[in-house]
């Protein structure tokens, strides 16, 4: 029970470590595996614990079914053996009985036989020619285990013996055999003799049944004594008859034993006169058996020499046989005993076979958990793909809702920045109109006021039907040929105009280099440089700012002229978080005022004349505020270019 | 003390107020009103909120460092910040928000009666 256990203990140790190992190398190539999947390209994605757990559990669930299948078909292969074993054992319990009786059968048919030479009118007579035809025919009716028959006189001299020819006869006519028990113990008990080994004159081991020959005188005489008649059994022959009565299927072997325990007939031929206690056997049955097993043996073979029935089972090697054993007797007394041992062949076989079915089951099972473990492994790997996919997803609706969150703050923002544009020149206009009643002393510097602030919401009026058109893309151009240097000079002497009198003193510097011949919406054009001055201004330092214009041509080519027109400050840069929407609508910090579509309306312009606008910082780390410079291009008429003869330099303070 | 950066606006209110007997200091730079402004040195404040430099509440919080009994008007074109004060001083009133348009007898009937309670 304990070797089992341990065995299948250490069938479940060798199975786990197997499944462990193959987990441990899934688990250590998964990254690699992983990370040639298109979908998860360069991302390793390790196993998250609890898909190991799982793969784990279902390990776990593998290794306790090969443990059961393995133990219940170990129950079943010990459960089966027993039944072959049993079944082995009654069929040698049912051969040596049926073995015995047939034996009994035959030495009763002989001893009958004798019985009827002795009775034979032939040999009471000492009628010899008519007694050899009767003995010799009574010998072949029982040729199948007889050697010969013999007639013996009264002095124990042989008078005949069967199936001998006349030279042979003359050779043994009146051998002396009186010293033979189966004629001494017939002569004197006046009763058959039924004798145990004996080795004849030729060698050869014999079985003799003897009968004495009595001539009854008269009725209650004990009769006079005139021979015996013997019936000779070749012991070999006795073996081979009773082996070929067995069903060679069982692989079964006879021995026989006479009531002394001298074997008279073994498969082992060496073992045939020998005593079965004897030196040679022991020492024999010792280099072959283990002591207990020899011990068995010899408690059994007493037991059977005893006269009694019986069966036990003896081990040797790893194999077991059944000795099964019976006495034979003639008209009910004992004569010898019959062995039959049959091997537990067909029980090992049955096991043999019940083994490869636990190990084929216990592989099945390993195998199906190996695909469990696989098609979960792809579950597990599916899901992964899964997630990383949902990331990928929830990822853009992040990224959407934060734009929405933009757009929602951008919202804000415009309803901030609108109502203030319009609200602040209203309120203006709201509190000078009431003051105008009460000052009528003040009129021209409220009126001066009124009109500032009606200008101011007419600007924005305009701004917002600007954007109108622009969207509705029913921005019309008035094109016109012009020269952009004179429209950009006289833009400059405007805005220093202003700048004097408003007592800044902020540096505008302008010198026109070329004819800048194009063909555009004048007042537009004037729009957009106006709004980038303006914008310069406002985020110039108020005292000894400098805004310098510069334009330069590219291209002499004729037909691919342009124009680049910088404006450039040294005010406080781009806010950062403006730069990217800096020529969208309501790109504004409303901390810095304006309506955030100046820069919108210009892009649209610069782009309707087929130009292009830009901005950047002229630090690239804009807390250094190294001001900003804004870029507008144009391109030209292909017209020749004439330098302006004296060009005119404008300092404006 | 009214400050915004908006000076028609404040000249305007200023001038409205002064007719009603209110003294009043005008400031368009918050930074240049907060050096004007000393402990029990005005009675009432009206703060722009979106300023350059530094926005109303900062300038209110200031100011309370200040006088910390200051009342205060904040003056702002839409009520979207109103969310945002509530985060900056949390028991703050909705009364505390003047949104424009406002003439200027409904500021001075508001200003009457908040130096009243």
């Amino acid at each position: 029970m304990l070797g089992y256990f341990s065995k299948v203990f250490a069938k479940s140790i060798q199975t786990s470590t197997t499944l462990y190992a193959t987990l441990k190398l899934m688990y250590k190539h998964l990254d690699i595996k992983l990370v040639n999947l298109p979908l998860v390209k360069n991302t390793a994605i390790p196993l998250s614990k609890t898909n190991f757990t799982m793969l784990i559990a279902i390990a776990a669930v593998a290794i306790l079914l090969s443990v059961f299948s393995y133990q219940y078909y170990t129950f079943t292969s010990a459960k089966i053996s027993d039944i072959a074993s049993h079944e082995v054992k009654t069929n040698a319990q049912i051969q040596v009985h049926d073995l015995s009786q047939i034996l009994s059968n035959k030495f009763e048919s002989i001893s009958a036989l004798l019985q009827t030479l002795a009775d034979s009118p032939a040999i009471h007579n000492n009628e010899y020619n008519r007694a050899s035809i009767v003995i010799n025919t009574r010998q072949q009716y029982s040729n199948q285990l007889t050697d010969f028959y013999m007639w013996l006189d009264k002095n124990g001299k042989m008078n005949w013996l069967s199936n001998i020819n006349q030279s042979a006869y003359q050779k043994y006519k009146g051998t002396d055999l009186s010293y033979r028990p189966y004629f001494s113990v017939p002569r004197d008990t006046h009763a058959a003799y039924y004798s145990s080994l004996i080795e004849s004159n030729d060698k050869i081991p014999r079985l003799y049944i003897s009968y004495p020959v009595i001539n009854m005188t008269g009725k209650g005489s004990p009769g006079i004594f005139t021979g015996v008649v013997v019936a000779s059994i070749r012991s070999i022959t006795l073996g081979n008859v009773l082996q070929h009565q067995l069903i060679p299927q069982f692989n079964s072997t006879v021995g026989l034993l006479d009531r002394k325990g001298t074997v008279l007939y073994s498969s082992t031929p060496s073992f045939i006169g020998n005593d079965v206690f004897g030196k040679d056997i022991q020492s024999m049955l010792s280099s072959l058996l283990p002591s207990e097993s020899i011990d068995s043996l010899n408690n059994l073979l007493r037991s059977s020499l005893q006269g009694s029935t019986g069966s036990g089972d003896i081990s040797a090697q790893g194999k077991t046989s059944t000795i099964s054993y019976e006495p034979v007797s003639i008209n009910g007394k004992y004569f010898l005993t019959l062995y039959i041992s049959a091997p537990h062949n067909l029980a090992s076989d049955v096991g043999l076979l019940i083994n490869q079915q636990k190990n084929f089951s216990t592989i099945i099972v390993i195998v199906i958990a190996a695909v469990a473990f696989g098609i979960a492994f792809l579950v597990f790997l599916w899901n992964k793909r899964l997630k990383v996919t949902v990331d990928k997803r929830t990822a853009e609706l992040k990224t959407a809702n934060e734009q929405l969150k933009i757009h929602d703050k951008m919202q804000k923002e415009f309803i901030n920045i609108a109502s203030h544009e319009i609200k602040t020149p209203t309120q203006a206009l709201l509190g000078y109109s009431e003051l105008l009643q009460r000052h009528p002393e003040k009129i021209e510097e409220i009126s001066q006021a009124i009109f500032r602030n009606a200008n101011r919401l007419q600007r924005l009026t305009n701004d917002i039907l600007d954007v109108t058109r622009i969207e509705s893309q029913t921005l019309k151009l008035r094109k016109e040929q012009f020269n952009l240097a004179d429209l950009i000079s006289s833009i400059v002497e405007d805005f220093k105009n202003d700048i004097q009198k408003k007592g800044s003193n902020i540096k505008l510097l302008y010198e026109p280099k070329d004819h800048l011949i194009l063909e555009a919406d004048k007042g537009r054009l004037t729009q957009v440089i106006s709004n980038l001055l303006s914008n310069a201004i406002k985020f110039s330092k108020k005292n000894g700012g400098k805004i310098s214009i510069t334009t330069t041509m590219q291209n002499s080519n004729d037909d691919d002229k342009k124009v680049f027109v910088s404006i450039k400050d040294d005010g406080t840069g781009i806010d950062p978080a403006i730069m990217p929407r800096l020529f969208t609508k309501f790109a504004t910090k409303s901390e810095a005022g304006g309506t955030g579509l100046g820069l919108f309306i210009s892009k649209s312009i610069i782009e309707a004349h087929g130009g292009r606008i830009w901005a950047e910082n002229n630090n690239s780390d804009a807390a250094e505020a190294g001001g900003a410079t804004f870029y507008f291009m144009l391109p030209l008429l292909p017209t020749t270019i004439t330098k302006i003869t004296s060009p005119t330099t404008h300092n404006f303070v | 003390m009214i400050v915004d950066d908006e000076s028609d606006i404040i000249l305007s209110i200023k001038i409205g107020l002064e007719d009603n007997g209110f003294e009043v200091d005008a400031f368009s730079e918050p930074l240049l009103a907060l050096s004007h402004f000393k402990a029990n040195s005005h009675a009432l404040v009206i703060l722009d909120i979106k300023m350059p430099d530094m926005n109303g509440f900062e300038l209110y919080r200031e100011m309370r460092k200040i006088d910390e009994k200051i009342k205060v008007f904040f003056f702002t074109a839409t009520e979207i910040y109103y969310e945002d004060l509530k985060e900056i001083f949390p028991t703050i009133d909705k009364r505390r928000f003047i949104i424009k348009l406002l003439a200027i007898e409904g500021l001075e009937i508001k200003i009457r009666t908040e130096l009243i309670s």
